[in-house]
Protein backbone atom coordinates (compact mmCIF):
# COMPACT_ATOMS: atom_id res chain seq x y z
CA UNK A 1 0.00 0.00 0.00
CA UNK A 2 1.78 2.93 -0.73
CA UNK A 3 0.71 7.34 -1.15
CA UNK A 4 3.23 7.43 -3.82
CA UNK A 5 5.38 5.17 -6.38
CA UNK A 6 7.84 3.37 -4.57
CA UNK A 7 11.14 1.15 -5.12
CA UNK A 8 10.73 -2.76 -4.37
CA UNK A 9 11.02 -2.63 -0.39
CA UNK A 10 12.73 -5.92 0.85
CA UNK A 11 10.91 -6.99 3.74
CA UNK A 12 12.45 -9.72 5.57
CA UNK A 13 9.89 -12.29 4.77
CA UNK A 14 10.58 -11.31 0.56
CA UNK A 15 14.62 -11.83 1.46
CA UNK A 16 13.44 -15.42 2.43
CA UNK A 17 11.18 -15.95 -0.14
CA UNK A 18 13.84 -15.15 -3.24
CA UNK A 19 16.49 -17.08 -1.07
CA UNK A 20 14.60 -20.12 -1.35
CA UNK A 21 13.47 -19.56 -4.71
CA UNK A 22 16.95 -19.18 -6.27
CA UNK A 23 18.57 -21.62 -4.18
CA UNK A 24 16.11 -24.21 -5.18
CA UNK A 25 16.12 -23.16 -8.82
CA UNK A 26 19.77 -23.50 -9.09
CA UNK A 27 19.52 -26.94 -7.38
CA UNK A 28 17.17 -28.19 -9.20
CA UNK A 29 19.43 -26.77 -12.39
CA UNK A 30 22.36 -28.47 -10.86
CA UNK A 31 21.09 -31.80 -10.11
CA UNK A 32 19.05 -32.06 -13.93
CA UNK A 33 22.47 -31.54 -15.44
CA UNK A 34 24.22 -34.21 -13.37
CA UNK A 35 21.70 -36.76 -14.45
CA UNK A 36 21.37 -35.58 -18.04
CA UNK A 37 25.38 -35.90 -17.68
CA UNK A 38 25.01 -39.53 -16.41
CA UNK A 39 22.16 -41.11 -18.48
CA UNK A 40 23.18 -38.94 -21.83
CA UNK A 41 26.82 -39.12 -21.71
CA UNK A 42 26.65 -37.82 -25.49
CA UNK A 43 24.92 -34.78 -24.41
CA UNK A 44 26.91 -31.59 -24.20
CA UNK A 45 26.99 -29.43 -21.55
CA UNK A 46 25.27 -26.77 -23.67
CA UNK A 47 22.38 -29.38 -24.51
CA UNK A 48 22.19 -30.43 -21.18
CA UNK A 49 21.56 -26.57 -20.15
CA UNK A 50 19.42 -25.98 -22.27
CA UNK A 51 17.08 -29.18 -21.50
CA UNK A 52 17.36 -27.97 -17.65
CA UNK A 53 16.82 -24.33 -17.96
CA UNK A 54 13.99 -24.92 -20.63
CA UNK A 55 12.26 -27.92 -17.77
CA UNK A 56 13.18 -25.71 -14.73
CA UNK A 57 11.24 -22.88 -16.25
CA UNK A 58 8.13 -25.35 -17.22
CA UNK A 59 8.12 -26.69 -14.09
CA UNK A 60 7.79 -22.83 -12.28
CA UNK A 61 5.02 -22.11 -14.31
CA UNK A 62 3.19 -25.08 -13.02
CA UNK A 63 3.96 -23.96 -9.32
CA UNK A 64 2.67 -20.54 -10.10
CA UNK A 65 -0.15 -21.53 -12.19
CA UNK A 66 -1.29 -23.82 -9.18
CA UNK A 67 -0.73 -21.59 -6.68
CA UNK A 68 -3.92 -19.31 -6.92
CA UNK A 69 -6.84 -22.20 -7.26
CA UNK A 70 -5.00 -23.87 -4.55
CA UNK A 71 -5.36 -20.48 -2.32
CA UNK A 72 -9.04 -20.25 -3.43
CA UNK A 73 -10.01 -23.89 -2.42
CA UNK A 74 -8.12 -23.71 0.79
CA UNK A 75 -7.13 -20.70 3.13
CA UNK A 76 -3.35 -22.33 4.31
CA UNK A 77 -2.14 -21.84 0.92
CA UNK A 78 -2.59 -18.09 0.96
CA UNK A 79 1.18 -17.79 2.40
CA UNK A 80 2.56 -19.15 -0.83
CA UNK A 81 0.69 -16.02 -3.47
CA UNK A 82 2.21 -12.95 -1.34
CA UNK A 83 5.34 -13.39 -3.62
CA UNK A 84 4.47 -14.99 -6.02
CA UNK A 85 5.27 -12.28 -8.81
CA UNK A 86 8.93 -12.78 -7.71
CA UNK A 87 8.51 -16.48 -8.85
CA UNK A 88 7.12 -15.38 -12.20
CA UNK A 89 10.06 -13.01 -12.82
CA UNK A 90 12.49 -15.74 -11.48
CA UNK A 91 10.50 -18.17 -14.27
CA UNK A 92 10.80 -15.59 -17.09
CA UNK A 93 14.36 -15.05 -16.64
CA UNK A 94 15.00 -18.78 -16.67
CA UNK A 95 12.87 -19.59 -20.01
CA UNK A 96 14.68 -16.33 -21.35
CA UNK A 97 17.79 -18.21 -20.32
CA UNK A 98 16.53 -21.35 -22.15
CA UNK A 99 15.28 -19.24 -25.27
CA UNK A 100 19.13 -17.46 -25.92
CA UNK A 101 20.99 -20.35 -25.48
CA UNK A 102 18.83 -22.33 -27.50
CA UNK A 103 18.99 -19.59 -30.54
CA UNK A 104 22.89 -19.48 -30.11
CA UNK A 105 23.11 -23.75 -30.56
CA UNK A 106 20.35 -23.84 -33.30
CA UNK A 107 20.11 -20.78 -35.11
CA UNK A 108 23.26 -18.89 -34.91
CA UNK A 109 26.19 -20.62 -37.08
CA UNK A 110 24.32 -19.92 -40.52
CA UNK A 111 25.27 -16.78 -42.31
CA UNK A 112 20.95 -15.76 -41.66
CA UNK A 113 20.46 -13.33 -38.70
CA UNK A 114 19.60 -16.06 -35.67
CA UNK A 115 16.21 -14.61 -35.21
CA UNK A 116 15.23 -14.69 -38.95
CA UNK A 117 16.70 -18.06 -39.10
CA UNK A 118 14.32 -18.99 -35.90
CA UNK A 119 11.21 -17.57 -37.43
CA UNK A 120 11.71 -19.02 -41.27
CA UNK A 121 13.82 -22.39 -41.05
CA UNK A 122 11.14 -24.59 -40.18
CA UNK A 123 7.56 -23.50 -41.82
CA UNK A 124 5.82 -27.33 -41.62
CA UNK A 125 3.11 -26.47 -39.95
CA UNK A 126 0.84 -29.42 -41.54
CA UNK A 127 3.38 -31.96 -40.33
CA UNK A 128 2.45 -32.64 -36.48
CA UNK A 129 6.08 -34.47 -35.75
CA UNK A 130 7.75 -31.70 -37.26
CA UNK A 131 5.86 -28.69 -36.40
CA UNK A 132 7.60 -25.61 -35.98
CA UNK A 133 7.46 -25.59 -32.25
CA UNK A 134 10.06 -23.10 -31.68
CA UNK A 135 8.08 -20.27 -33.07
CA UNK A 136 5.64 -21.41 -30.16
CA UNK A 137 8.53 -21.20 -27.46
CA UNK A 138 9.07 -17.67 -28.87
CA UNK A 139 5.35 -16.22 -28.33
CA UNK A 140 4.92 -17.91 -24.96
CA UNK A 141 8.74 -16.11 -24.16
CA UNK A 142 7.30 -12.64 -25.29
CA UNK A 143 3.85 -12.77 -23.21
CA UNK A 144 6.13 -13.69 -20.77
CA UNK A 145 8.39 -10.83 -20.92
CA UNK A 146 5.06 -8.30 -21.00
CA UNK A 147 4.01 -9.77 -17.75
CA UNK A 148 7.09 -9.81 -15.93
CA UNK A 149 7.94 -6.01 -17.19
CA UNK A 150 4.61 -4.99 -16.03
CA UNK A 151 4.38 -6.63 -13.00
CA UNK A 152 5.57 -3.80 -10.88
CA UNK A 153 2.59 -2.21 -8.29
CA UNK A 154 3.54 1.18 -10.42
CA UNK A 155 1.85 -0.83 -13.72
CA UNK A 156 -0.71 -2.35 -11.45
CA UNK A 157 -1.73 1.14 -10.18
CA UNK A 158 -1.59 2.70 -13.90
CA UNK A 159 -2.94 0.22 -15.92
CA UNK A 160 -5.83 -0.27 -12.75
CA UNK A 161 -6.43 -3.82 -11.00
CA UNK A 162 -9.08 -5.21 -13.49
CA UNK A 163 -7.02 -4.58 -16.69
CA UNK A 164 -3.85 -5.38 -15.05
CA UNK A 165 -5.22 -8.91 -14.02
CA UNK A 166 -6.72 -9.64 -17.55
CA UNK A 167 -3.19 -8.67 -18.51
CA UNK A 168 -1.72 -11.52 -16.98
CA UNK A 169 -4.43 -14.03 -17.48
CA UNK A 170 -2.10 -13.92 -20.70
CA UNK A 171 -0.33 -16.42 -18.73
CA UNK A 172 -2.71 -18.71 -19.72
CA UNK A 173 -1.93 -18.24 -23.04
CA UNK A 174 1.78 -18.95 -22.46
CA UNK A 175 0.86 -22.11 -20.55
CA UNK A 176 -0.95 -23.30 -23.63
CA UNK A 177 1.65 -22.05 -26.33
CA UNK A 178 4.32 -24.12 -24.01
CA UNK A 179 2.75 -27.32 -23.88
CA UNK A 180 2.57 -27.17 -27.17
CA UNK A 181 6.24 -26.13 -27.82
CA UNK A 182 6.79 -28.89 -25.48
CA UNK A 183 4.65 -31.51 -27.12
CA UNK A 184 5.72 -30.80 -30.20
CA UNK A 185 9.09 -30.31 -29.57
CA UNK A 186 11.38 -32.05 -26.51
CA UNK A 187 8.45 -35.03 -26.16
CA UNK A 188 9.09 -35.61 -30.35
CA UNK A 189 12.59 -36.83 -30.05
CA UNK A 190 12.32 -38.23 -26.69
CA UNK A 191 13.88 -42.01 -25.89
CA UNK A 192 11.61 -42.04 -22.58
CA UNK A 193 7.66 -42.17 -22.64
CA UNK A 194 7.96 -40.11 -18.79
CA UNK A 195 8.44 -36.75 -20.40
CA UNK A 196 5.20 -37.17 -22.03
CA UNK A 197 3.79 -38.78 -19.14
CA UNK A 198 4.76 -36.22 -16.68
CA UNK A 199 3.84 -33.36 -19.20
CA UNK A 200 0.36 -34.84 -19.10
CA UNK A 201 0.08 -35.07 -15.61
CA UNK A 202 0.90 -31.49 -14.94
CA UNK A 203 -1.64 -30.41 -17.17
CA UNK A 204 -4.00 -32.69 -15.34
CA UNK A 205 -3.24 -31.45 -12.55
CA UNK A 206 -3.21 -27.06 -13.29
CA UNK A 207 -6.44 -27.73 -15.32
CA UNK A 208 -8.04 -29.57 -12.40
CA UNK A 209 -7.16 -27.28 -9.73
CA UNK A 210 -8.40 -24.39 -12.19
CA UNK A 211 -11.88 -26.34 -13.08
CA UNK A 212 -12.49 -27.11 -9.33
CA UNK A 213 -11.40 -23.39 -8.19
CA UNK A 214 -13.26 -21.66 -11.10
CA UNK A 215 -16.48 -24.11 -9.93
CA UNK A 216 -16.68 -23.40 -6.34
CA UNK A 217 -16.12 -19.48 -7.13
CA UNK A 218 -19.33 -19.84 -9.41
CA UNK A 219 -20.87 -21.83 -6.91
CA UNK A 220 -20.24 -18.60 -4.29
CA UNK A 221 -21.73 -16.18 -6.68
CA UNK A 222 -24.85 -17.77 -6.53
CA UNK A 223 -27.36 -14.70 -5.98
CA UNK A 224 -29.06 -14.75 -2.39
CA UNK A 225 -32.70 -15.20 -1.95
CA UNK A 226 -34.00 -11.88 -2.28
CA UNK A 227 -35.62 -10.95 0.75
CA UNK A 228 -36.00 -7.10 1.53
CA UNK A 229 -36.88 -4.25 3.91
CA UNK A 230 -36.85 -0.46 3.57
CA UNK A 231 -33.82 -0.92 1.02
CA UNK A 232 -31.95 -3.06 2.90
CA UNK A 233 -31.13 -7.07 2.02
CA UNK A 234 -30.71 -9.98 4.05
CA UNK A 235 -27.45 -11.19 4.32
CA UNK A 236 -26.95 -13.35 6.86
CA UNK A 237 -26.98 -14.55 10.61
CA UNK A 238 -25.53 -12.06 12.76
CA UNK A 239 -23.95 -14.55 15.23
CA UNK A 240 -22.64 -16.91 12.58
CA UNK A 241 -19.80 -14.14 12.09
CA UNK A 242 -16.75 -14.98 14.34
CA UNK A 243 -15.20 -11.36 15.81
CA UNK A 244 -12.84 -9.90 13.86
CA UNK A 245 -13.21 -12.19 11.16
CA UNK A 246 -16.19 -11.94 8.55
CA UNK A 247 -19.18 -13.78 6.23
CA UNK A 248 -19.14 -12.98 2.46
CA UNK A 249 -22.28 -12.47 0.46
CA UNK A 250 -23.38 -11.61 -2.51
CA UNK A 251 -25.57 -8.44 -2.25
CA UNK A 252 -26.81 -7.17 -6.40
CA UNK A 253 -24.47 -8.13 -8.25
CA UNK A 254 -21.09 -8.66 -6.04
CA UNK A 255 -19.37 -10.24 -3.21
CA UNK A 256 -19.56 -8.16 0.41
CA UNK A 257 -17.86 -8.73 2.93
CA UNK A 258 -19.90 -8.43 6.32
CA UNK A 259 -17.14 -8.34 9.14
CA UNK A 260 -17.63 -8.42 13.26
CA UNK A 261 -15.66 -5.72 14.94
CA UNK A 262 -15.81 -4.69 18.73
CA UNK A 263 -19.57 -6.63 18.40
CA UNK A 264 -21.01 -4.64 15.73
CA UNK A 265 -21.53 -5.62 12.01
CA UNK A 266 -19.71 -3.80 9.15
CA UNK A 267 -20.26 -4.24 5.08
CA UNK A 268 -17.39 -3.18 2.78
CA UNK A 269 -16.82 -4.64 -0.39
CA UNK A 270 -14.95 -8.45 -0.78
CA UNK A 271 -12.71 -6.92 -3.48
CA UNK A 272 -9.61 -5.65 -2.17
CA UNK A 273 -8.31 -2.41 -4.07
CA UNK A 274 -4.58 -3.69 -4.68
CA UNK A 275 -4.93 -6.53 -6.92
CA UNK A 276 -8.74 -7.78 -6.42
CA UNK A 277 -7.84 -9.62 -3.02
CA UNK A 278 -10.83 -11.64 -0.83
CA UNK A 279 -10.69 -9.09 1.86
CA UNK A 280 -13.87 -11.00 2.87
CA UNK A 281 -11.17 -13.94 3.73
CA UNK A 282 -8.79 -11.52 5.73
CA UNK A 283 -9.43 -10.47 9.54
CA UNK A 284 -9.58 -6.83 11.30
CA UNK A 285 -5.79 -5.98 12.69
CA UNK A 286 -5.13 -2.92 14.84
CA UNK A 287 -8.93 -1.85 14.16
CA UNK A 288 -8.41 -2.32 10.11
CA UNK A 289 -10.03 -4.97 7.49
CA UNK A 290 -6.65 -6.64 6.54
CA UNK A 291 -6.35 -8.16 2.94
CA UNK A 292 -5.27 -11.92 3.33
CA UNK A 293 -3.10 -11.39 0.28
CA UNK A 294 -0.98 -8.45 0.77
CA UNK A 295 -1.66 -7.13 3.64
CA UNK A 296 -3.48 -3.81 2.39
CA UNK A 297 -5.96 -2.18 5.31
CA UNK A 298 -8.71 -1.11 5.29
CA UNK A 299 -11.47 0.63 7.74
CA UNK A 300 -14.27 -1.40 8.39
CA UNK A 301 -16.92 1.84 8.89
CA UNK A 302 -15.71 3.83 5.70
CA UNK A 303 -13.86 0.98 3.68
CA UNK A 304 -10.60 3.68 3.17
CA UNK A 305 -7.22 2.97 4.55
CA UNK A 306 -5.91 4.31 7.54
CA UNK A 307 -3.86 7.49 6.67
CA UNK A 308 -1.64 8.91 5.18
CA UNK A 309 -2.61 5.95 2.59
CA UNK A 310 -5.68 6.24 0.05
CA UNK A 311 -6.81 2.83 -0.90
CA UNK A 312 -10.23 2.85 -0.73
CA UNK A 313 -13.46 -0.16 -1.14
CA UNK A 314 -16.69 0.57 -1.48
CA UNK A 315 -18.66 0.92 1.86
CA UNK A 316 -22.16 -0.85 2.75
CA UNK A 317 -24.92 0.46 5.70
CA UNK A 318 -25.84 -2.07 7.77
CA UNK A 319 -27.80 -3.39 10.89
CA UNK A 320 -28.68 -6.13 12.56
CA UNK A 321 -32.72 -6.91 13.04
CA UNK A 322 -34.01 -10.57 14.13
CA UNK A 323 -30.41 -11.91 14.29
CA UNK A 324 -30.14 -10.96 10.85
CA UNK A 325 -27.56 -9.03 9.21
CA UNK A 326 -29.03 -6.87 6.69
CA UNK A 327 -27.16 -4.50 3.88
CA UNK A 328 -28.16 -1.40 1.63
CA UNK A 329 -26.73 -2.67 -1.94
CA UNK A 330 -26.42 0.83 -2.32
CA UNK A 331 -22.77 1.63 -1.37
CA UNK A 332 -22.32 4.70 1.29
CA UNK A 333 -19.98 8.24 -0.35
CA UNK A 334 -17.21 9.04 1.52
CA UNK A 335 -15.73 12.17 0.53
CA UNK A 336 -12.32 12.58 2.09
CA UNK B 1 -16.79 -5.60 -10.18
CA UNK B 2 -15.19 -8.17 -10.93
CA UNK B 3 -17.69 -11.23 -10.96
CA UNK B 4 -17.33 -11.21 -14.53
CA UNK B 5 -13.75 -11.55 -14.50
CA UNK B 6 -13.83 -14.50 -12.17
CA UNK B 7 -15.98 -16.20 -14.24
CA UNK B 8 -13.74 -15.81 -17.07
CA UNK B 9 -11.21 -17.73 -15.49
CA UNK B 10 -13.43 -20.66 -15.36
CA UNK B 11 -14.71 -19.96 -19.23
CA UNK B 12 -10.68 -19.62 -19.88
CA UNK B 13 -10.15 -23.60 -18.84
CA UNK B 14 -13.28 -24.87 -19.94
CA UNK B 15 -11.75 -24.16 -23.53
CA UNK B 16 -7.70 -24.62 -22.54
CA UNK B 17 -8.38 -27.81 -20.78
CA UNK B 18 -9.32 -29.95 -23.25
CA UNK B 19 -7.64 -28.53 -26.49
CA UNK B 20 -4.67 -28.92 -24.75
CA UNK B 21 -5.31 -32.90 -23.80
CA UNK B 22 -5.88 -32.93 -27.73
CA UNK B 23 -2.93 -31.05 -28.40
CA UNK B 24 -1.23 -33.52 -25.99
CA UNK B 25 -2.71 -36.63 -27.86
CA UNK B 26 -2.35 -35.62 -31.33
CA UNK B 27 1.39 -34.91 -30.34
CA UNK B 28 1.94 -38.27 -28.41
CA UNK B 29 0.39 -40.13 -31.32
CA UNK B 30 2.71 -38.32 -33.91
CA UNK B 31 5.94 -38.60 -32.09
CA UNK B 32 8.64 -40.10 -34.48
CA UNK B 33 11.19 -42.94 -33.97
CA UNK B 34 14.32 -41.67 -31.32
CA UNK B 35 16.81 -43.68 -32.84
CA UNK B 36 19.06 -41.72 -35.00
CA UNK B 37 19.52 -42.88 -38.74
CA UNK B 38 23.18 -43.17 -37.95
CA UNK B 39 23.77 -44.13 -34.32
CA UNK B 40 27.47 -43.99 -35.17
CA UNK B 41 26.74 -40.21 -35.68
CA UNK B 42 26.88 -38.03 -32.84
CA UNK B 43 25.23 -34.76 -34.59
CA UNK B 44 26.47 -32.40 -31.16
CA UNK B 45 29.68 -33.49 -31.18
CA UNK B 46 30.58 -32.56 -35.21
CA UNK B 47 32.86 -29.52 -36.11
S1 LIG C 1 -4.88 -7.88 -3.15
FE1 LIG C 1 -2.94 -7.22 -2.52
S2 LIG C 1 -3.37 -6.44 -0.54
FE2 LIG C 1 -5.27 -7.07 -1.22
Amino acid sequence: MSVQYQAITWSRQKKVYDVLLASGAAGFLGLFVAAGAVTHPEATAETLLIRALGTCAFVMLHLILCIGPLCRLDKRFLPLLYNRRHMGVTMFLTAAAHGVFSIIQFHSSGDENPLVSLLSSNTRVNSLSAFPFQQLGLLALLILFLMAATSHDFWLHTLTPPVWKRLHMLVYAAYGLLVAHVAFGALQSAASVWPAVLTGAGLTIVAGLHLAAGIHERRRDSPLPARTHDGFVAACEFDAIPEGRATVAMIGAERVAIFKHEGKPYAISNVCAHQNGPLGEGRTIDGCVTCPWHGYQFRPDTGMSPPPFQDRVPAYRCRVDSGKVWVHPQPVRHDG
Amino acid sequence: MIRPLRHSHLRAWCVLAPFLAVVLVLAASARRDATPVNPGVRWERLP
